[in-house]
């Protein structure tokens, strides 16, 4: 019943605190970061398509690629959650593990399967679906959390907790799409749903 | 199935709840006409929501008159919104079988309300418009579960399983979408809850 943990998991130490301040300006304070990711976008394309082609061959993706792909798809973690009010703190720019309360743990690289390697984009559809829509519920959460940030100087829990969801799916599909695990991303979620027995 | 756990350890009670005992089992020829099937519901549901509509606007002056909704009318709209609930279960294959027409009986997809509480007058008057972000929010996930809906059926056609997972945020979002109902039915004065949030 249980499987192994999925290679991809959200770790969240945040504390709900939010100062107001920061929360009122965050589409602005978060300029710099977006510009960072897109210029580190340019490498991190290149890169991604020369890993194709190598993990095709090799069946599997080079240590130091991995942990390279694996900084960038962190580091767009940490934006994101600064962004949707999963987190306070303003991020990084490194994308080192540990380094928000936000955070994205990676196993390290496996054997994967030439097939789905190749035919990945394809694979993919299904779980990119799923990626924008969860994305976009993060977003409309961010908007009302924002308004209840302000209000309380605390993200409510639930809010903070559906978002993390999301973007911890979204991550998965981000680093399934760039080779960084073979394992299809993950609906079910790390401590269960609370529903009612009859 | 340890996805059904602790819901009394959950941090509060609502009087709004999901239960859910369905075994991810699917027909695969009644997941292929699920739409169709479910037509005769959605057509008794639309009827019988007439109905709802003005028994609402009756609640809501008992409401905003006695601060309290007669248990006649609390009744009447807590086996709409069960039957409701189960209807759009079906509906986005989170339980197999056919659901009976009305509330009573039980279903694998089943809505929990508890029976009417006093509430606060001012709420009552104001409800439309406190219901407004959990309305919002309620849009957003009505639209990720026919998303769900629709790959799930495609997974349920090929392995006659309805995936764990699909199901379960499904099922969670539901829920988030009758509290909401019942919120703005005055079947309670609780606000629509994420608790019980899946987590990273």
């Amino acid at each position: 019943m249980t499987a192994p943990p999925h290679p991809v998991r959200l770790r969240v130490d945040d504390d709900l605190k939010r100062s107001r301040l920061t929360v009122l300006f965050r589409i602005l304070l978060v300029i710099p970061q977006f510009l960072w990711l897109y210029v580190w976008g340019f490498a991190f394309f290149a890169v991604v398509v020369f890993n194709w082609l190598a993990t095709l061959f090799a069946g599997r993706t080079e240590e130091d690629v991995h942990s390279f792909l694996g900084r960038y798809v962190r580091y767009q973690t940490h934006v994101y959650a600064y962004l949707l009010l999963v987190a306070n703190p303003w991020p990084r720019f490194s994308g080192k593990p540990g380094t928000y309360p936000v955070d994205l743990e990676l196993d390290p690289p496996q054997l994967q399967n030439r097939w789905a390697t190749a035919f990945r984009l394809v694979l993919i559809i299904p779980a990119y679906v799923f990626s924008t829509v969860l994305t976009t519920v993060a977003q409309v959460i961010a908007i009302i959390g924002w308004f209840a940030s302000l209000a309380l100087g605390r993200m409510p829990k639930g809010m903070r907790d559906l978002s993390a969801y999301c973007l911890r799916y979204q991550a998965q599909t981000f680093a399934y799409l760039v080779l960084l695990t073979s394992r299809y991303p993950s609906l079910a979620s790390g401590s269960g749903f609370q529903f009612e027995e009859a | 199935m340890s996805e059904t756990m602790s819901a009394s350890a959950a941090s509060e009670h609502h009087p709004i709840g999901l239960i859910v005992t369905d075994d991810l089992q699917r027909t695969r020829l009644t997941v292929f006409f699920r739409l169709l099937l479910a037509i005769p519901h959605l057509i008794v549901l639309a009827l019988w929501g007439i109905v709802v509509y003005i028994a609402a606007i009756v609640a809501w002056f008992a409401g905003v008159f006695t601060g309290r909704v007669p248990d006649g009318l609390h009744g009447f709209m807590a086996n709409y919104l069960r039957y409701t609930t189960r209807v759009f279960g079906y509906l986005y294959l989170l339980a197999d079988p056919w659901p009976p027409f009305g509330g009573s009986g039980s279903y694998p997809l089943d809505a929990r309300i508890d029976g009417p509480g006093t509430q606060s007058r001012l709420t009552v008057g104001f409800r439309i418009i406190l219901a407004i972000p959990a309305l919002i929010l309620s849009g957003v996930f009505q639209m990720v579960n026919r998303i769900v809906a629709f790959l799930g059926w495609f997974y349920c056609l090929g392995t006659g399983r309805m995936n764990e997972g699909m199901r379960n945020i499904s099922a969670w979002l539901l829920r988030y979408e009758i509290q909401t109902y019942g919120y703005i039915f005055l079947l309670t004065e609780k606000y629509p809850s994420l608790s019980g949030a899946p987590t990273a």
